[in-house]
């Protein structure tokens, strides 16, 4: 047990050091940068694919979740699709797409590709934490006289919060790791943390890339741990009622 | 089943649709030729000598990303079961699945630089096992301690030891999910393109890489590029229904 204990942790060190190793070599590339407009696109892109994710992929993850009805496969096939798909073809075509209709290089664009990728996780989870829900409770409510949206309100969204959660941290993490779907579409305009780390890469820029590293991590982090505190502390404040 | 429902079910799949949909007959109408034999691009993209080169490598590349992602994450999950307080070790490692797979990269060529863009391509796939094993690991140690749950006291009391209860009951039971995590780690290391582009080597190219190079390359190289695309969205078409058996297969087990 302890020798499991010990294989386990290795990587975990390993990862620890590699990234102290990095904030030690950021030190003094910061001042030379600009953070704002990537981090202002950064956290509104990724923002607001969560949102339209939770809010596209519930309803449907509400039906997958409780009836079963005549093309369920079908469509289900249809919302794993961007999970398995080549990424890089649908750019390529859709940033062509996207220039003939003048919306190439847009917020909306970006966006677009972004809850693309982001919409199988909520469906796959939401449809899970449906799945969980006792089906008669949903029913039981309505039968004793509470709305549909008092339903969703007091009884589905409480109950489905930690799958919410996962999806929200998952479709962020994806939105700020998008690198060239948000390139390709964006025609280079929308300046997002991945379409900045990769021409430092490519360019062995290693203290600012060092530098950007810091701050992608530490932006995307403190957004992930701010949604987990948020999300325990509902639970908690829900357990004492 | 209420028609109102499929109402619920139209925005996610238009979106969905709309998306692929518009990206992908563009695509088909790009790549099929005007003049005489509308299959021309095909044929000549079919014998290129580097696009056969290009598919070995790309398959080569996929394949032994996968297994390894796979094998680690059932070896790992196997010691995570052995631990009493397997929470916070299992926690610890859903930590990584949010890292960016860009900072991967620039942590492997800050460390490893002068062992980079190999021409077997070790890189690459050592950048898919560093990002894709995480995840891995969640989802196969998730399925293995509700099987363990299930199941064990049952084996224990049949004299099964650890080893055995593992090899014979949790493993057999596991194994839809194994092989649908297979396939998603298949399909990412198969399509993804900024991983190959800043670590792989010049030649051989995976595939997307060829795809985006014909893309750039003018007119004359477009159709091909066209030609291509439809080809890796066939081929994910596939994987989607290979996806979908395995969880069937899943769900058909849980019951």
């Amino acid at each position: 047990m302890k020798i499991s204990k010990i294989v386990l942790s290795i990587p975990l060190v390993g990862l620890l050091v590699a990234l102290g190793y990095i904030i030690g070599l950021s030190f003094g590339a910061f001042r030379e940068i600009d953070f704002g407009e990537i981090i202002i696109n950064s956290i509104a892109l990724g923002l607001a694919s969560v949102f339209l994710v939770l809010v596209i992929s519930l309803p449907a993850a509400k039906i997958l979740g409780t009836y079963e009805f005549k093309g369920k496969k079908l469509f289900k096939l249809i919302f794993l699709l961007p999970l398995v798909i080549s990424l890089p073809s649908i750019s390529m075509g859709l940033t062509v797409v996207y220039l003939s209709l003048g919306i190439s290089g847009s917020f909306f664009a970006v966006l677009s590709i972004h809850v693309f990728l982001g919409l199988p996780y909520g469906i796959l989870l939401l449809e899970d934490g449906y799945r969980y829900l006792k089906p008669g409770l949903l029913t039981e409510a309505k039968r004793l006289g509470a709305s549909s949206m008092q339903v969703f309100t007091e009884i589905s969204l409480p109950l489905l919060l930690p799958s919410i959660g996962v999806v929200s941290m998952l479709v962020l993490a994806i939105s700020f790791s998008e690198y060239l779907g948000t390139a390709l579409v964006g025609s280079g305009l929308i300046k997002t943390f991945a379409t900045e780390m990769f021409p430092l890469i490519l360019n062995g820029e290693k203290q600012i890339g060092a530098a950007y590293s810091v701050v992608y991590l530490a932006v995307l982090g403190s957004i992930l741990f701010i949604g987990k505190i948020l999300n325990t502390k509902y639970w908690r404040e829900k357990k004492d009622v | 089943m209420n028609k109102k429902y499929y109402l619920y079910l139209i925005p996610c799949s238009l979106s969905i649709l709309l998306i692929f949909g518009s990206s992908f007959l563009y695509t088909v109408k790009k790549s099929l030729r005007k003049d005489g034999f509308i299959f021309g691009n095909y044929q000549e993209l079919f014998t290129k000598p580097e696009f056969l080169t290009s598919i070995l490598f790309t398959v080569y590349i996929a394949f032994i990303s996968s297994v390894i992602v796979v094998l680690l994450g059932i070896g790992v999950s196997y010691l995570l079961l052995k631990i009493k307080n397997y929470r916070l070790y299992r926690n610890l490692y859903s930590i990584p699945v949010f890292l960016p797979h860009l900072i991967i990269v620039f942590l492997l060529t800050i460390f490893f630089a002068n062992v980079l863009y190999d021409q077997w391509g070790i890189s690459i796939i050592v950048a898919y096992v560093l990002k894709s094993t995480p995840f891995v690991i969640l989802v196969i140690f998730g399925i293995f301690i509700n099987v363990k749950k299930k199941y064990a006291i049952v084996a224990e009391h049949l004299g099964a030891n650890d080893f055995q209860i593992f090899r014979h009951v949790v493993l057999p039971l596991s194994w839809p999910s194994i092989a649908t995590s297979f396939i998603l780690i298949f399909a990412y290391a198969f399509f993804s393109y900024e991983v190959p582009f800043l670590l792989g080597p010049s030649s051989p190219q995976v595939l997307s890489l060829l795809a985006y190079e014909y893309f750039q390359g003018g007119s004359l190289m477009r159709p091909y590029s066209m030609s291509l695309n439809v080809v890796l969205l066939v081929f994910g078409g596939i994987l989607v229904f290979s996806l979908q058996r395995a969880r069937d297969r899943v769900r058909e087990y849980e019951d």
